[in-house]
């Protein structure tokens, strides 16, 4: 059996990172090593809204299927 | 972490069907969006056919989406946003990586990707090493050659993401390489059939080295079918004491379907990253129901630079019956890509596909692995030539051999072969992908 897995607060936590993310990517405009680590960063965050939030966002997802 | 976890993502890769389709469609709906807004070629194209982004309401609806080939990438390419032409959707300076496709069908099509569409190569192949048992314990020794194919570089990506130890084989030679293997003692190994047959009989006649006494207990496979020709996959199985595992890829799609650790005779489709839709040639309709083969049709949801939305692919393939007992819920498509619809054939009338002769040839005791098919043309007679070696212990065997292809060949392919047997060692040896089907109808000068 599968562990029960908290789907919403894994997708607010990722939403909270990515805002964070791309306010460091804003703030770091003419720093170079803030700006191109934070655009990684943000391609990385991508992929947990690719795994995660893309599916808790139809908002048709029973809790059931989690 | 848990790394008896069965799935790189125990949600998406367990989804009930419904809500599946349900995300399917909003991913569609997202990159058509996408395409059409940043993609002068994609928009040109919708717009002749007369669908917009507000035309997708149901999975039934994208059917209205033209399709895309690859010769159209062919001809939008060399133009500006250079090299790449205008169905590029960002500026150029966010381009982080170039790659081409093999160009085995024609002249090679570029392809950009962004830091981002790389990260999500990666994170596809995480589903495939996963699923295949790879964990951060793992060892992973790559003999590819690092270039401008994609081949394993998503592979190599995804096997460090997962926490694996990657041994980049690069530009040593073959047998160095399986030196190198036996001295790190890896426990797992990426290429195309064609090689790992190839590296397995260089260690046991070259180097007196038998591969199944090495550390490896899992191959991936990818560049060819081979690995889900029972017969091809058998003898690699046996010639590395290893579990072989096939994927299928492409430069222009991405990773999109994979073989579980329950080798169920078929691949899934990722079906959270794609949408395969597998098109039957003489009608144009789609095929939704199991045995039927037909054109894999596919899009990728999440790539950005250069999308692949329902792309012409040509791969061959058909959905399987059964779901697979590992649980995923993604669908199998059975016996993995069985061919290119380019790949298959009309011979003395008869529709072959190489993967069949290839079935046959590897499922005889005697032979070696590699073969050769020359079709060929003499006024209005077609000919079938098929090389075959025998290996030096089965040299007494040649008769029975030569009457067991004979008979196979017929049930399996229903054609008559001029049979030519040859030395072991005499057929050319491949790295990557092997070019054994040869056709000569046409490309003499009359």
């Amino acid at each position: 059996m599968q562990p029960t897995i908290d789907m919403d607060r894994l997708h607010q936590n990722i939403q909270t990172a990515h805002r964070a993310v791309a306010e460091i990517k804003r703030l770091g405009e003419d720093f170079p090593s803030v700006a191109r680590n934070a655009e990684r960063m943000l391609a990385s965050l991508k992929m947990l809204e690719i795994n995660v939030c893309d599916v808790i966002e139809l908002g048709g997802m029973h809790r059931e299927d989690r | 972490m848990n790394y008896s976890q069965p799935y790189w993502n125990p949600i998406l890769e367990t989804l009930p069907r419904k809500t599946l389709r349900a995300l399917q469609l909003k991913k569609f709906q997202r990159i058509f969006r996408w395409a059409y807004t940043h993609s002068k070629f994609h928009r040109a194209l919708y717009q002749t056919a007369g669908v917009a982004p507000e035309d997708i309401r149901t999975l039934d609806d994208i059917r209205r989406v033209p399709t895309v080939e690859k010769s159209m990438m062919r001809q939008i390419q060399g133009k500006d946003p250079y090299p790449y032409g205008d169905a590029l959707c960002v500026p150029l300076e966010e381009v982080t990586v170039y790659r081409q496709t093999s160009g085995t069908t024609g002249q090679p099509v570029y392809q950009p990707d962004t830091w981002q569409d790389w990260e999500w190569w990666a994170e596809c192949w995480c589903y495939i090493l996963w699923a295949q048992g790879y964990r951060p314990s793992d060892r992973v020794f790559i003999p590819f050659g690092y270039n401008v194919f994609v081949a394993f570089w998503a592979g190599h990506y995804a096997a460090e993401k997962l926490g694996c130890e990657v041994v980049p084989g690069g530009v040593l030679d073959t047998k160095a390489r399986i030196l190198k293997i036996q001295e790190l003692r890896a426990t797992a190994l990426m290429g195309t059939p064609t090689y790992i047959l190839s590296m397995a009989e260089t260690a046991r006649l070259k180097m007196g080295i038998d591969p199944s006494g090495l550390c490896v207990n899992k191959i991936t496979c990818a560049g060819e079918c081979g690995a889900s020709i029972p017969s091809t996959k058998r003898r690699m199985e046996e010639a590395w004491g290893a579990k072989v595992y096939d994927h299928a890829g492409a430069t222009e799609i991405g990773a999109w379907s994979y073989e579980c650790a329950a080798q169920p005779g078929g691949l899934h489709v990722n079906e959270a990253m794609f949408l395969v839709e597998i098109i039957d040639p003489e009608t144009g309709q789609v095929i939704d129901a199991p045995g039927r083969r037909g054109k894999m049709v596919i899009t990728a949801f999440d790539r950005q630079a250069l999308p692949c939305v329902r792309f012409d692919s040509k791969d061959v393939i058909e959905w399987a019956a059964e779901p697979c007992t590992c649980g995923r819920s993604f669908r199998l498509i059975r016996g993995g890509v069985v061919g290119r619809a380019d790949d298959i054939t009309k011979v003395k009338g008869v529709l072959i596909a190489p993967s069949a002769i290839e079935e046959v040839v590897r499922g005889i005791k005697g032979l070696g692995d590699e073969y050769e098919v020359v079709v060929d043309k003499t006024g209005d007679a077609e000919t079938i030539r098929l090389r075959v070696e025998v290996l030096p212990e089965a040299q007494d065997q040649c008769a029975w051999i030569q009457s067991e292809l004979e008979d196979q060949l017929r049930l399996k392919t229903n054609l008559r072969y001029d049979l030519e047997i040859c030395g072991c060692g005499t057929l050319p040896r491949y790295e990557v992908k092997a070019k054994r089907f040869k056709d000569l109808r046409g490309k003499k000068s009359e």
